[in-house]
């Protein structure tokens, strides 16, 4: 589930309507019938759409909805006795109903995870930015690190390959050489906090 | 490699040491993600997960050996994980999920001692176990029970069609699992030999 960086606004009211829509939908699609699974996922995007329109834009995820249409037309094929013909293909009427099931379900599942991670998200940076200073400095600060430290796994993967170098002590060599580089990272940023005179940050140190 | 370069403090937070190991580590659990993650998805390697699992593991277990700190192994995966939510591709909530998971089964493995070879194995075959078993339940969540009533049908019939017996199926599909999770203890020993050779190499740099 993808969600934008920049903070949802996530209007109370729209959580006070989509809650309990949203456990109306879970239990009118558990007897597992097609019908009913698809009226939970109706309900579900017409509640959507009326109130948080940027959970259906959430709920396109094409590779999601292809895997499922192979699971469903395998459930057709490979589950149950066969009882029917589609385009001179024996398939169980039983499976094709389990298939359909299993992607109104997902779909539900997916459009309410969706949803959720959004409703999240929002307090999840609220929070961060109210309480958890330091887990996103340090956060933050790691990000910074990111690129650094990609650009000396890709020059020792570069530098293996034009050598010739993959024998496996070659690697463990590298690997150590990128834990030490790291170590002394953490510790340029440990000496630099300790110069800066705030010996008090941090718990554990 | 520029050493003296590496040494830099890259940025104007300050942290305790603990803090700047788990930043630190973190942030090379993040670059092996975005690194080797890209190339295997890439690849479409199937349970690239594991592999990642295993590496991440390896990394985990290498940190306790340079500095061992009771819960630098959990930290370094939230770390990690936050890393993602500052991604411009932006928040991807299962490896996030998985990846705090497996930290937190690592540090559960290393409780008691982080030294073992033991240890280091657990920690390696419980990331790469939950890295199955979070695809699996993601399966269960979306699709329900059907979805392995479905892949238990797929495997039986496979077996007949190869004119294998039923039961073969099932020995291949445990087969499999069971080289994921040697797959993850062998990373998570790994990372303790790489961790034992930095602290010997880190330690031989300081006396100089």
């Amino acid at each position: 589930m993808r969600e934008d960086n920049q903070v949802p606004r996530v209007p109370a009211a729209q959580s006070v309507v989509l809650a309990p829509v949203a456990l109306g939908c879970i239990a009118l699609q558990y007897p597992s019938r097609p019908g009913h699974s698809a009226l939970a996922v109706a309900i579900w995007l017409v509640s959507c759409t009326i109130v948080d329109r940027a959970v259906l834009a959430r709920m396109w995820r094409p590779r999601f909805l292809a895997a499922s249409a192979v699971l469903a037309a395998l459930s057709g094929l490979l589950l149950g006795a066969p009882d029917a013909r589609l385009a001179g293909v024996p398939i169980s009427r039983a499976g094709v109903e389990a298939g359909v099931v299993m992607i109104l379900r997902g779909l539900l599942i997916v459009g309410i995870g969706a949803w959720i991670a959004r409703w999240l998200l929002a307090r999840a940076l609220v929070a961060r930015s109210a309480t958890a200073g330091r887990l996103s400095s340090a956060a933050a600060a790691a990000f910074d690190l990111v690129p650094e430290l990609k650009s000396r796994i890709q020059a020792v993967r570069a530098a293996r390959s034009v050598t010739g170098a993959r024998s496996p002590v070659n690697l463990e060599q590298a690997a150590v050489s990128l834990v030490c580089q790291t170590a002394w990272i953490a510790e340029g940023l440990w000496r630099q906090g300790r110069t800066a005179g705030q010996p008090g940050e941090g718990g554990h140190g | 490699m520029d050493i003296e370069a590496s040494e830099r403090p890259p940025q104007n937070a300050r942290f305790s040491q603990f803090w700047a190991y788990a930043v630190a580590f973190g942030s090379l659990w993040g670059a092996v993600e975005v690194t080797a993650g890209s190339f295997l998805h890439a690849l479409r390697i199937p349970f690239a997960g594991v592999l990642l699992a295993s590496l991440g593991a390896a990394i985990l277990v290498a940190e306790r050996q340079v500095f061992d700190r009771r819960g630098l192994t959990l930290v370094t995966g939230v770390i990690a994980a936050s890393c993602k939510t500052l991604s411009p591709a932006g928040i991807i909530w299962n490896p996030m999920i998985a990846i705090v998971v497996e930290a937190l089964l690592a540090e559960t493995a290393m409780v008691v001692t982080s030294r073992s070879r033991l240890a280091a194995a657990a920690a390696g075959l419980l990331a790469a176990g939950w890295s199955v078993t979070q695809g699996l339940l993601s399966q269960y969540i979306l699709y329900g029970w059907t979805v392995f009533t479905l892949y238990i049908t797929v495997v039986g019939k496979t077996a007949t069609w190869l004119g294998l017996e039923r039961r073969t199926g099932w020995v291949a599909l445990l087969a499999v699992l069971a080289l994921f999770l040697a797959l993850g203890a062998a990373g998570g020993v790994w990372g303790l030999r790489i961790g034992r050779l930095s602290r010997q190499r880190l330690k031989g740099r300081a006396d100089a």
